[in-house]
């Protein structure tokens, strides 16, 4: 591939001196440079490739400076021009790196958001190489960023996992809870760690003064704690709800709940129960793990009753209900269900997890689950008539993962060709949560996206992707009044080496409302 | 160290015989010793219990469906009031094991008298020490047991508890009064009806009452007037002089001797039995006692005689034979009026009686086999139903679906030669020639070149018949003598361990069919049923089961002559995959003896399809009963009622029977379905018949191994097939279409709990005896000459299916 760039930069020119100031660069770069812009650039050359950020991306107004980093191997590059050009009229700003990434210092990023706002900057990269004695251009290419007005209220809670996933106490005591805010340089600071059990999925309540999350506790796998928010958490036996108190048939294992999700209000806990459900563990890291649920209903826990039971309209033991979302007003549960697909299981009575020297691809051949987006009023428990949402069902793909934006109107779901989970072919769509034609997302990656959540206000979601490693990653993608998105922004500090950073879930607190959630003899 | 261990057992016997002598005085002390008691009275007094009226009724429903022929548990049969009187044994009669013959215990036959039961091993359940009402209720394992179950009674809940065995050849539970002790401390659980629901509080009372009363019984109620006078016609008839007579009589006999003889002109529920009996007619019958019916009576005079069927009649074992105002007609055509001479009579030799072509070669061969397909079905149903027909390794010799049809025996063939058959008598020698033995594999060898050379003699025989080498055409099959005789084309059923016989082609087309011919046929029932004795020992009972695998051959091989010549190979090796060619041809003779080519001509490629096709056209009887509803396109039945429940149950049921191969895995061998109405007069009843496929049935064991689960399919049929339910399914009729689509989805173990905890009448059920309750009746509303009461000593309990392997 190759480009044009010709004409684009401004007679005066600044240099970003964070990190090469031209002072220290060989006068004949400097000239180079400088004539460069000066003069434009009338030729064609090889594209590089900007892979932070996204062509498009909005960040929000208090997000911590990106990282811009860019694939520019077949050039011969050594040195790379970046210019920071702005549609509001602002002079542009000029950068060097003599490697593939470049951050802006906190002023310049400050800068560059401040004029991006109500237009656009635009980020050019040039690479070049000496030939002959003199610098010429190899590669160059750019994008547009801009910045919304939108806050992004809340912090996000997300969990770390040692990849390849093993069901193990050693890797349960990697396990990490990371409170996150998007304005701050440093990592997310751990508000959860050294568990001798597993923990899974996490929320809040609408106003943010619960919290609630899946935890083994006292070796009970139904348990599952809520409790206030506060800067020290220290969770006791009064915390903890169990779906083991589900009376079951005797032909099911134990209930453990699965996907449970809070209501908005914190008054019910809703969960797939009488569960049972397929794991894998693969001969891959990336996908190291397939898991769905083959049979289960949907119960509702009443905080107030402490009493739990099942929700008729997605209680049939034809299907595996799964996977509830609350509507914001807590009237209906939208959710994904299946034929039940026990016969995937060599014995349904020996639910092990199975080590499969497979691959996911081959794996989802074996096992084509596909799942469909079921509304359901909830009705104060007492449920209803489940309907298919349209848009989301009967499409040939599996359809699950379904979360209302806060404002009720739209309902975001995960796709794929089958599955529940870690699916490498996964992408979001969105559809009014009453039903309609679905739009498949613009913030999508191209290697799995799930896991998504709303920010308090709606005005921001943010999801997991495998898009540039095996270890996954939370990106951020701001939603507009039309449920338009749009490419999304990485949050790379949430990001890790080590560490596939699953389950970002948006809580509506200050990032600094929970230091630490302790919890006691969790063994 | 050695010493120490016959010292060890001797201890224990020791011990043992201690704490049973001691068991034994306490309750001498406590009730005075074991007499044989006369419970016989002349009346009951007014307010006791009746045995007829009020007993009988209760043990048929609640007991006889276990309790009752060879495999009554503990040999207790509760279908006769003898039958309690003789009690239980601790011996079984089913033993696979077995290597000396065993004493026949059969009930009316080889004992008479309480006495003589005590001598053969029987204990009592009822009470034989002092009688008096406390003595009687707490000296009666049958009070004991029932005292037992309503003291633990059934858990209602979703499993039955796994405690409980239910295997045919379950261990422990043969008890008596004196150790009851112990059982009821080892087996809380196991109280009668056992693994099932117990009696209600009015049936508890009854049967309480009638032991506390002593359990007294009055005289049986003779048969009327108008049934005598039809008994000693018949009776006459049978017990004639001259030599053709008693052969004929002799004949007959051996092929009616476990009939269940109907007289149409008597009451729907009377029968009676062909018995070889001391005394002549007139005077009460002494039945002779042999094992089998050719077996020598003895030095002195016999009588055959008719004697009432009085026990419970149970579907698994009855085998009706009809006899109307055109029977002795019939008789005397076949038999008497056809010319022919006997010289002698022949006489009960072990090894010559055994062998009908030689014991009655001179009478003819047409007659004889036309005396067998007059009742086709019965004949067949001999073996099915007989004691032969139990456990799955003397059943699967024979595929789970079968077509029937039969020799034509107006046409010339080697039914039809008296002459032919004489001099091949020898080669159809049966294995039951010798007695109980265990040299398997010498017979087996001796018996395969028998065979091997009848083949060969039947072969040249057919070849002279047709020197332009084309066999057999369409009218070489029984029409049922021009489309009369509704026995001329049978489907066989096998249910694993059990199996059933119907009359017509029903269900879809299956993978093999049998043409039987004479000697064929006469084979099956000297070696099944004539032959067989239940009390022989295991060599006895595997060379019966190997012989039956010639006989399995021979038929579906007279089914391939019809067959284009360039196909045979190719079908045959479809029916017998995975045996090895070397195999096939030194056991199984292959196809030998079938060079002829077929005369009728096909018109597609699936000559075997078309000829089912074909016969059906040719016999040409239309059958109402068991109309398979694979064969009604779209469920719309061509027969069905203007009942719209019907049609709408129909429709559903059509949906259930497309389901083939991995889909039918979960699904019972038999399951009965009532679909529930609203009113019991227009409730319907549907079969659910699971056919599995086999890859051959060339071996004994194994048979898991040998199961093609893809080419399984269902049957599904209007009214009863099958004497041993696994399920009693009830849906209502709104739900039936819902439970045809759930079954239809069915795939897993979970999946099946579910649908069965929804429709299922489970051993935990509090309406099992309900669903019971209705099917005996509703069969016997169907059909009131064949009805007996179904057996569930095979009904499933639901976690078995937990523990089979499922391919998906």
């Amino acid at each position: 591939m190759t480009m044009a760039i010709a004409g684009c930069a401004q007679k005066k020119w600044v240099w970003d001196s964070h990190r090469r100031p031209p002072e220290s660069m060989r006068e004949d770069t400097k000239s180079f440079l400088q004539k460069l812009v000066i003069e434009g650039i009338p030729y064609i050359f090889p594209k590089l490739e900007i892979t932070r950020p996204v062509n498009g991306a909005i960040f929000p107004p208090k997000i911590a400076a990106t990282q811009i980093i860019w694939k520019d191997k077949g050039s011969g590059s050594n040195g790379w021009f970046i210019a920071f050009t702005f549609s509001n009229g602002r002079a542009p700003i000029y950068a060097y790196s003599s490697k593939s990434s470049y951050e802006p210092n906190r002023n310049l990023w400050e800068t560059i958001k401040a004029n991006s706002v109500k237009g656009t900057a635009t980020i050019s990269i040039y690479g070049f190489k000496s030939h002959e004695g003199k610098k010429v251009i190899t590669a160059a290419s750019s994008l547009k960023i801009s910045t919304s007005t939108d806050q992004v209220d809340g912090a996000i809670l997300y969990r770390q996992v040692p990849l390849p996933f093993k069901v193990e106490v050693k890797t349960f005591r990697k396990l990490k809870w990371r409170l996150g805010d998007i304005s701050s340089y440093d990592e997310p600071p751990v508000i959860l760690e050294n568990l001798n059990t597993c923990a899974n999925c996490h929320q809040g309540s609408k106003d943010g003064s619960l919290i609630s999350m899946e935890l083994n506790y006292k070796g009970d796998s139904g348990a599952q704690f809520v409790a206030k928010v506060s800067e020290n958490i220290f969770l006791t036996d009064k915390d903890f709800m169990t779906w083991t108190d589900l009376p079951k048939s005797v032909v099911l294992p134990k209930t453990r709940g699965l996907f449970a999700r809070l209501s908005p209000s914190g008054k019910y806990l809703a969960s797939t129960v009488n569960e049972i459900s397929y794991s894998a563990v693969t001969n891959s890291d990336k996908y190291s793990q397939l898991f769905f649920p083959t049979y289960g209903v949907l119960a509702c826990y009443s905080a107030e009753t402490k009493k739990i039971k099942l929700i008729p309209g997605a209680d049939s033991l034809d299907y595996v209900q799964t996977n509830p979302a609350w509507s914001p007003d807590e009237k209906t549960i939208t959710f994904a269900r299946s034929e039940t697909m026990n016969s995937y299981h060599e014995d349904v009575f020996k639910i092990k997890t199975n080590f499969e020297n497979k691959n996911i691809h081959e794996l989802n051949e074996q096992f084509p689950i596909q799942y469909d987006l079921y509304t359901v009023p909830f009705n104060e428990g007492n449920g209803g008539q489940p309907k298919p949402l349209k848009g989301g069902s009967s499409n040939g793909k599996s359809n699950y993962f379904p979360r209302y934006s806060p404002d009720g109107k739209w309902i975001v779901f995960t796709q794929s060709k089958t599955g529940i989970m870690l699916q490498p072919d996964s992408e979001l769509f969105i559809v009014p949560a009453k039903g309609g034609a679905p739009r498949k997302m613009n913030c999508n990656r191209a290697s799995f996206n799930s896991w998504h959540s709303f920010s308090p206000n709606g005005k921001w979601m943010i999801f997991s992707s495998k898009t540039n490693s095996k270890y996954t990653e939370i990106f951020l993608t701001h939603i507009d009044e039309d449920g338009t998105d749009s490419p999304p922004v990485l949050l790379s500090r949430f990001s890790s080496k080590e560490y596939a950073a699953n389950l970002p879930e948006f809580l509506n607190i200050r990032p600094d409302a929970i230091k630490n959630i302790h919890v006691n003899n969790h063994n | 160290m050695n010493k120490l261990i016959p010292l060890s057992f001797l201890l224990i016997a020791l011990l043992v015989g201690c704490t049973s002598y001691y068991r034994d005085s306490q309750f001498n002390k406590a009730y005075g010793p074991v007499t044989a008691i006369d419970r016989r009275v002349t009346a009951i007094p007014p307010g006791d219990i009746s045995f007829y009226n009020d007993v009988r009724p209760i043990l048929e429903r609640r007991c006889d469906v276990c309790h009752s022929c060879y495999d009554a548990p503990c040999q207790v049969k509760l279908t006769s009031f003898e039958g309690i009187d003789r009690g239980g044994s601790k011996n079984m009669i089913y033993d696979g094991s077995r290597i000396l013959r065993a004493t026949p215990t059969r009930i009316f036959i080889d004992a008479t008298s309480t006495r003589e039961w005590r001598a053969l091993e029987f204990h009592p359940i009822l009470n034989e020490r002092n009688q008096t009402p406390k003595a009687n209720v707490q000296n009666s394992l049958i009070s004991l047991m029932l005292e037992l179950k309503k003291n633990n009674p059934q858990p209602i809940s979703d499993l039955l508890p796994a405690t409980f065995d239910i295997g045919l050849d379950k261990e422990g539970a043969c008890t008596t009064t004196e150790d009851f002790v112990d059982y009821k401390e080892k087996y809380p659980l196991w109280g009668m009806p056992y693994a099932l629901p117990g009696l209600n509080a009015d049936e508890h009372k009854v049967l309480t009452d009638w032991i506390e009363q002593g359990s007294k019984i009055t005289a049986r109620p003779e048969p009327s007037q108008k049934a005598l006078n039809i008994i000693t016609k018949w009776e006459d008839y049978f017990n004639k002089d001259s030599l053709k007579e008693q052969l004929v009589s002799r004949y007959i006999y051996e092929h009616l001797f476990m009939a269940h003889i109907h007289f149409k002109s008597l009451d729907e529920r009377e029968f009676y039995r062909m018995v070889r009996s001391k005394t002549p007619s007139g005077e009460p019958i002494i039945e002779l006692s042999t094992d089998r019916p050719y077996d020598d009576p003895g030095p002195d005079k016999f009588y055959y005689r008719l004697r009432p069927v009085v026990s419970t009649v149970v579907a698994k074992n009855h085998t009706v034979y009809p006899i109307d105002e055109t029977t002795m007609d019939k008789y005397n055509e076949l038999f008497f009026e056809t010319e022919y001479q006997v010289t002698s009579l022949p006489g009960y030799e072990i090894g010559y009686a055994s062998n009908p072509f030689k014991v009655f070669r001179e009478i003819p061969a047409k007659s004889r086999y036309k005396f067998m397909l007059e009742n086709a079905k019965y004949t067949i149903e001999g073996f099915i139903k007989g004691p032969v027909c139990r456990g799955q390794i003397a059943l699967n010799v024979i595929n789970d679906h079968f077509f029937v049809s039969f020799i034509n025996p107006d046409k010339v063939t080697v039914s039809d030669d008296t002459a032919f058959l004489d001099r091949v008598s020898d080669n159809l020698a049966l294995p039951t020639s010798v007695e109980s033995t265990i040299r398997l594999v010498t017979l087996w060898y001796e018996f395969n070149g028998k065979q091997q050379e009848y083949l060969t003699a039947k072969e040249k025989y057919e070849q002279a018949l047709f020197p332009d080498n084309k066999g057999w055409d369409l009218s070489y099959i029984w029409d049922g003598d021009g489309h009369k005789n509704n026995n001329a084309l049978l489907t066989v059923f096998r249910h694993f361990d059990s199996a059933s016989v119907v009359k017509g082609f029903v269900g879809e087309n299956p993978k093999t069919g049998w043409v039987i011919d004479y000697p064929m046929l006469e084979r099956i029932h000297y070696l099944l049923v004539a032959g067989f004795n239940i009390f022989g020992n295991v060599g006895h009972q595997l060379q019966t089961r190997l012989y039956m695998d010639y006989l399995r051959i021979e038929g579906e091989n007279n089914l391939l002559k019809f067959l284009p010549q360039n196909k045979r190979i190719a079908i045959r090796s479809d029916w017998y995959q995975d045996t090895k060619d070397e195999y096939q041809k030194e056991f199984e003779m292959g196809l030998h003896g079938m060079k002829l080519e077929t005369n009728v001509t096909f018109s597609t490629d699936d000559p075997k399809i078309e000829f089912f096709s074909m016969i059906n056209k040719h016999v040409g009887i239309p059958i109402k009963e068991h109309i398979s509803l694979g064969g009604c396109p779209d469920g719309q039945c061509s027969d069905t009622t203007s009942n719209p429940f019907e049609r709408r149950a129909d429709k559903a049921f059509w949906k259930i029977a497309q389901l083939r191969g991995k889909q039918v895995q979960l699904i019972p061998d038999v399951a009965f379905v009532h679909v529930d109405t609203g009113n019991d007069k227009t409730d319907l009843i549907y079969t659910v018949i699971r056919n599995k496929a086999l890859s051959n049935n060339s071996f004994l064991f194994d048979e898991e191994r040998r199961r093609v689960i893809e080419d399984d399919t269902l049957t599904v049929v209007k009214g009863y097939i099958g004497s041993y339910p696994n399920s009693f399914v009830k849906v209502d009729i709104n739900g039936v279409d819902d439970f045809a689509d759930e079954l239809v989805k069915l795939r897993d173990k979970i999946g099946y709990f579910n649908l069965a905890s929804k429709y299922v009448a489970r051993r935990t059920s509090p309406n099992f005896w309900i669903e019971s309750d209705w099917h005996n009746q509703k069969f016997l509303k169907e059909d009131p000459v064949e009805a007996g009461i179904f057996d569930l000593y095979r009904y499933h309990r639901v976690s078995e299916i937990f523990e089979m392997k499922f391919k998906w």
